[in-house]
């Protein structure tokens, strides 16, 4: 196969489209905007049928992968390699992130055409190219130091995305606390990557390149927990999954994802279908073989999922902005992947990744379609909507049933999830995860309701786009959420029979047997959940009494952000103040004693020449005697040894 | 044919005397009763020899040993400045390159010529002695690198004090001529231990009829008694923590880069401070390990807390300029780290992030010096929403802080990790020193320093380039070509190393792998 061996044009491709784009407009005649958009779509699309190509190969060779490196940085035994590394899973990880990336390419065209040629849109399509570029270079590491390398890269634009307004100073903020939580991660991780790389290179005598490297996660693990002990081990491991939960907006650190609704909506999209929060499970995902060996780490990742799943989906049923409560529901369902890595069920948490990817990119989008019009983000502003764009309140039905799993693509997800579980007997587990479901039925179905039901109350005057094409909605932007609109009803179906033929590890349990007892019952809570929020915000029959102190609760976040920023301002800015004044007063302090002390001896010595007569002979009368002194016993000293 | 005559011919004219003595030259001609006073003319003067000095220190890279094991264009004063007897020989002026001092010469050329450039708009009072200054500091500093043997070293060590305390004091801020002295009262301090411990050296030398060459004491270091050896590397030491600085000898740096003007800044934390960097690796590590790696724990642990303490203190400052005065001290943290951390890839690690602070920080004072120029103010409370009347010297100088914070892909990233990787790694672990135990703890510590840094970097950049703007300029500002030119070359140089670390990092390797492996042979 040729075609497989030039897979690290990949990663070339989005590059040669940035370096195009940053051709000033004067030089190109025909129009700008155009070509930018063709040219990010040309990367995409050719890197999204090379990663097509590629899966079938891998399709019809089970077992078979690839793997190329580039010996980037050679200092001794300390060795970094770049390249391309593809297996079932990556391929499936790439596939999800074409689709999406190439459905908000497209959207973004229509959603940023009010910015300039020159600085604004130019700089979001470049932006936009880097951060598909290291989500790829993410997903093809073949080491840990590369995905960590690309890790970074993604943190570093998914900042320069968030603060892509950078006149309102809420972007600004926004992007800082995501770069900043995210820095977090990096160090958590950057600290488990030098311990594993310490001892994946010490006392094999040989050292395997390239390092750490993740077709063979094994015998590096094994290495390492060899050398380390478990506790050690478990500590290493556990700050991976720190790093893991900072980019994964897992609790605490989910704050920085809401705030990170100030970036454009299609970016949104991108960081919540497929590129940035993805990353941290398919981190943990791909050293699992070496998380296995400490069953604390994985308990700590399944607690830290379910606690997540469920403080994120009860603050989404408290938010009244589309977009935070689409936010609150990526950290829920994120959560429950990670509950499902803790708990073993592998395949269904990458496959609950990829679909749920899709379905929420299909739900930004739709966001951003409902945003872009009425120019209002509050559901409560809302309403009416299905009247006029009918197509929106279908895509928007279609992506709540798959999120919150009860039919199409996210029904596979989670059933298998589920009969893991079930199979397992981890029965609280169990009904924490059919509880997240439940809740975010109740957000979703309530941000349905309140959006698409009802009178309309916004400020855009539907009246004039009535006899459009497509509701009214630019082509740019109906076609992309079209798409993820039919992935999202039919990709599970079509990949769910043989996905967990394809991606799996060793030991693992298959789901073969279906419960139909459980699914029902689970269906049946869902349709009386569904009901139930019919009534209340739909049919209007039941008005919900408000607790006061739990709904703030839930606005506030359980008061999380409040924490961080007490404790930013407490370890950083107080404790530099304190360290400012240390600094000044004892080791600056230091150096100005030795320089007063010097003055004061100049002081005392130029007391001495006093002019006096007298005291000079005085002094010369000491010198001299005890010039004699030292003559004399000189002198007798080395009599003595003549002597002797 | 005509390639061989060329290099026959290269590789005789190519002389480290003349390398250290052009700039000198060049600086004294400005003095020189016939030479123009025109401020144009002296600077493209100052600039032509920064050129060609440049090109000259790069052709010696070409022409060195291609396995880099030893010293090459070995030279030395026909005469003894202090005559030997008998077998001892004297004391003398020598020079000499290996692969490591090359690299810092061309460094220096290229700093100091970015220098030059930048002086044009921010230096405008005494030109004259300004520009004679600044190529007799290349001078110094290139003579410093260049010394085969402690006494030039030494003298150049001095040397260099003088045209940089003018340098300072003259053309400086407010409180310039206080801060010129503390600069010159510390690094004085240290010297004097450092000339004990060179005339120590020089005194078992005449008694043991050694040469006195660097190459000689790294042979021959074995016969050195391990008395002398411990007074030589504290004597060392203490001059190179004054001037790198370590940890509590930090205090001078601040005021000093902070009141120097923007090009003298420039050298000053791109150049001056490698100086110690690289003496500890010539002098410390490869001359003395046998006592330095009993003092190295100890060096880890201040390396780590002079990361913490000055990122704090970075975090804690309201002058832009002193931001980044502050993180050099981190920076020059983090380079000790891998120095002290005696392996292959730490080392590699510490010279790899000098030249990358060097190119970092010198970006960022450049940074702030054209912001002062334009805004007449660094105070952090005073500054805001420049970027939407500069953005290209926004765009620049992200991509000098995204080094800073140790992006992935600029060069700041590969020096970092490989020095915290050294000393993580290090074969210090498995020897019984003073807390030997404690290192890979300490090294996690400092790695905090990756998100101290990031909080002080984005509160520099929000601040000043973000956020609300104080100032209504209407339209963007036009920066002179010379302002943007040096920014673009110096991330430009950021982006191509980071991309291609290997560029530099191979030369590197052929000096560390060398010598890491002799030292460990020796010791472990």
């Amino acid at each position: 196969m040729d075609i497989i061996q030039n897979l690290w044009m990949i990663l070339i491709l989005p590059l040669f489209a940035v370096l195009f784009i940053c051709i000033p407009s004067a030089y190109v005649s025909v129009p700008k905007r155009r070509i930018t958009l063709a040219l990010t779509l040309f990367a995409s699309g050719l890197s999204l049928l090379l990663t097509l190509i590629c899966t079938n190969h891998l399709l019809h060779n089970p077992g078979e992968f690839f793997e190329s490196n580039l010996l980037l940085l050679n200092s001794g035994v300390f060795k970094v390699h770049i390249g391309a590394f593809l297996d079932n899973l990556s391929a499936f990880m790439l596939l999800i992130l074409y689709i999406t990336a190439i459905c908000v390419q497209v959207f973004s065209y229509r959603y940023m055409q009010h910015e300039e040629t020159g600085s604004g849109f130019d700089r979001y399509f470049i932006f936009l190219n880097l951060f598909v570029f290291s989500m790829t270079g993410l997903i093809l590491s073949t080491n840990l130091i590369q995905f960590y390398i690309f890790w970074e890269l993604i943190g570093l634009f998914s900042y320069l995305l968030i603060g892509f307004h950078y006149k309102k100073p809420e972007a600004q903020r926004a992007a800082r606390k995501a770069f900043l939580i995210n820095r977090i991660g990096d160090f958590a991780l950057f600290a488990a990557l030098i311990g594993f790389t310490c001892y994946a290179m010490n006392d094999t005598g040989t050292v395997l390149y390239p390092l750490l490297s993740l077709h063979d996660v094994n015998s590096w693990g094994f290495l390492a927990y060899a050398q380390l002990g478990a506790f050690l081990y478990a500590g290493i491991c556990l700050l991976v999954s720190i790093g893991a939960f900072a980019k994964s907006a897992q609790f605490p650190f989910q704050i920085w994802l809401v705030d990170a609704m100030e970036a454009p909506t299609p970016i949104s999209a991108l960081i919540h279908g497929a590129t940035m929060v993805s990353a941290g499970v398919y981190l943990l995902v791909r050293i699992y073989p070496a998380l296995i060996l400490s069953p604390v780490v994985l308990n700590t990742i399944s607690v830290i999922g379910i606690i997540t799943a469920i403080v994120c989906a009860s603050v989404a049923i408290a938010q009244s902005d589309i977009k935070k409560i689409l936010a609150c529901s990526t950290s829920s369902q994120l959560g429950i992947m990670f509950t499902a890595l803790g708990c073993g069920a592998y395949t269904g948490a990458v496959f609950c990744l990829g679909m749920h990817g899709i379905a929420k990119a299909l739900l930004f989008l739709i966001a951003g379609i409902i945003i872009n019009k009425t120019l209002t983000r509050n559901v409560k502003f809302l309403g009416g909507l299905r009247e006029y764009m009918p197509t929106l309140a279908v895509g928007w039905l279609l992506g709540a049933l798959s999120i919150s799993g009860i039919f199409f693509s996210g029904f596979y997800t989670k059933e298998m999830i589920i009969t893991h579980l079930y199979d397992t007997g981890q029965f609280v587990y169990l009904a924490l995860v059919i509880l997240t479901g439940l809740l975010s039925i109740i957000y979703l179905f309530r941000s349905y309701f309140l959006i698409f039901e009802g009178h309309y109350k916004g400020a855009y005057d539907f009246s004039e786009d009535e006899n459009l094409p497509y509701d009214g909605i630019n082509l740019f932007m109906f076609v992309p959420a079209c798409i993820l609109a039919f992935f999202t009803a039919f990709l599970g179906g079509f990949m769910a029979p043989d996905f967990q033929r394809h991606i799996y590890i060793i030991r693992q349990k298959f789901y073969l047997i279906r419960h139909p007892e459980l699914e029902i019952s689970i269906f049946v809570l869902a349709g009386i959940v569904i009901y139930l929020i019919w009534q209340i915000y739909g049919a209007r029959k039941f008005k919900v009494k408000k607790v006061r102190a739990i709904y703030r609760l839930f606005v506030l976040q359980f008061f999380i952000n409040g924490a961080f920023e007490a404790g930013y301002k407490v370890l950083f800015k107080g404790f530099a103040k304190v360290i400012k004044t240390l600094d000044k007063y004892i080791i600056e302090g230091f150096g100005i004693l030795m320089a007063q002390t010097a003055r004061f001896g100049s002081y005392l010595i130029s007391r001495l020449q006093n002019g006096n007569i007298n005291s000079y002979a005085f002094y010369s009368f000491v010198f001299v005697s005890i010039v004699l002194l030292c003559a004399v016993m000189v002198y007798f000293k080395g009599i003595s040894q003549y002597g002797s | 044919m005509a390639v061989n005559f060329l290099s026959a011919l290269l590789s005789n004219i190519l002389s480290p005397f003349i390398l250290v003595l052009l700039p000198i030259f060049a600086g004294l001609m400005i003095f020189a009763p016939f030479f123009p006073n025109n401020t144009v003319k002296i600077r493209r003067y100052a600039k032509g020899f920064g050129i060609f000095n440049l090109i000259y220190a790069v052709c010696f890279l070409f022409f060195l040993n291609p396995e880099g094991t030893s010293f090459g264009f070995l030279e030395k004063l026909p005469f003894d400045i202090i005559p030997g007897s008998g077998l001892n020989p004297g004391v003398t002026i020598s020079f000499g390159l290996d692969n490591l001092s090359c690299i810092m010469c061309i460094f220096t050329s290229f700093i100091v010529l970015l220098a030059l450039m930048a002086s044009k708009s921010m230096v405008t009072s005494k030109p004259r002695l300004f520009y004679s200054m600044m190529l007799l500091l290349e001078g110094f500093l290139i003579g410093i690198f260049a010394a085969n043997d402690l006494f030039t070293f030494f003298i150049f060590w001095e040397l260099e004090i003088i045209p940089a305390y003018f340098l300072i004091s003259m053309w400086g801020g407010a409180n310039a001529k206080k801060s010129a002295m503390k600069f010159v009262l510390y690094t004085f301090a240290g010297s004097i231990l450092m000339l004990i411990a060179t005339a120590l050296i020089y005194a078992f030398a005449a008694d043991t009829n050694m040469l006195t060459d660097f190459n000689s004491i790294i042979n021959r270091t074995v016969e050195i008694p391990l008395l002398v050896q411990l007074i030589a590397v504290i004597g060392f030491l203490a001059a190179f923590a004054v001037k790198l600085p370590i940890f509590p000898f930090h205090t001078w740096l601040a005021d000093a880069h902070t009141e120097a003007p923007t090009p003298v800044s420039m050298v000053l934390a791109g150049v001056l401070l490698k100086t110690a960097a690289y003496g500890l690796i010539r002098i410390n590590v490869q001359m003395f390990y046998e006592i330095f790696q009993i003092t190295a724990p100890a060096l880890i642990f201040l390396g780590t807390a002079g990361v913490l303490w000055a990122s704090y203190l970075a975090i804690s400052q309201n002058d832009i300029k002193r931001i980044v005065a502050y993180s050099s001290i981190a920076h020059m943290g983090i380079i000790l780290i891998g120095i002290a951390s005696l392996t292959e890839y730490g080392l590699n690690g510490a010279i790899f992030h000098s030249l990358a602070h060097g190119l970092i920080s010198a970006g960022l004072f450049m940074g702030t010096g054209v912001i002062y120029l334009k805004f007449k103010t660094r105070k952090i409370e005073l500054l805001g929403g420049i970027v939407k009347y500069a953005p290209h010297l926004c765009a620049l100088i992200m991509v000098l802080c995204a080094a800073s914070v140790a992006i992935p892909f600029t060069m700041g990233f590969w020096g970092e990790i490989m020095c915290f990787m050294g000393g993580f790694n290090s074969p210090l672990l498995d020897k019984t020193f003073f807390l030997s135990n404690l290192i890979q703890p300490a090294i996690l510590f400092a790695a905090l320093g990756i998100i101290l840094s990031a909080v002080y970097i984005l509160r520099l950049l929000h601040r000043t380039f973000f956020g609300l703007s104080e100032y209504n300029f209407g339209e963007n500002i036009r920066f002179s070509q010379h302002q943007i030119a040096v920014l673009s070359i110096l991330a430009a140089g950021i982006l191509i190393f980071g991309l291609y670390p290997a560029g530099i990092l191979d030369k590197i390797n052929l000096f560390s792998a060398l010598n890491i492996d002799t030292i460990l042979a020796n010791i472990f």
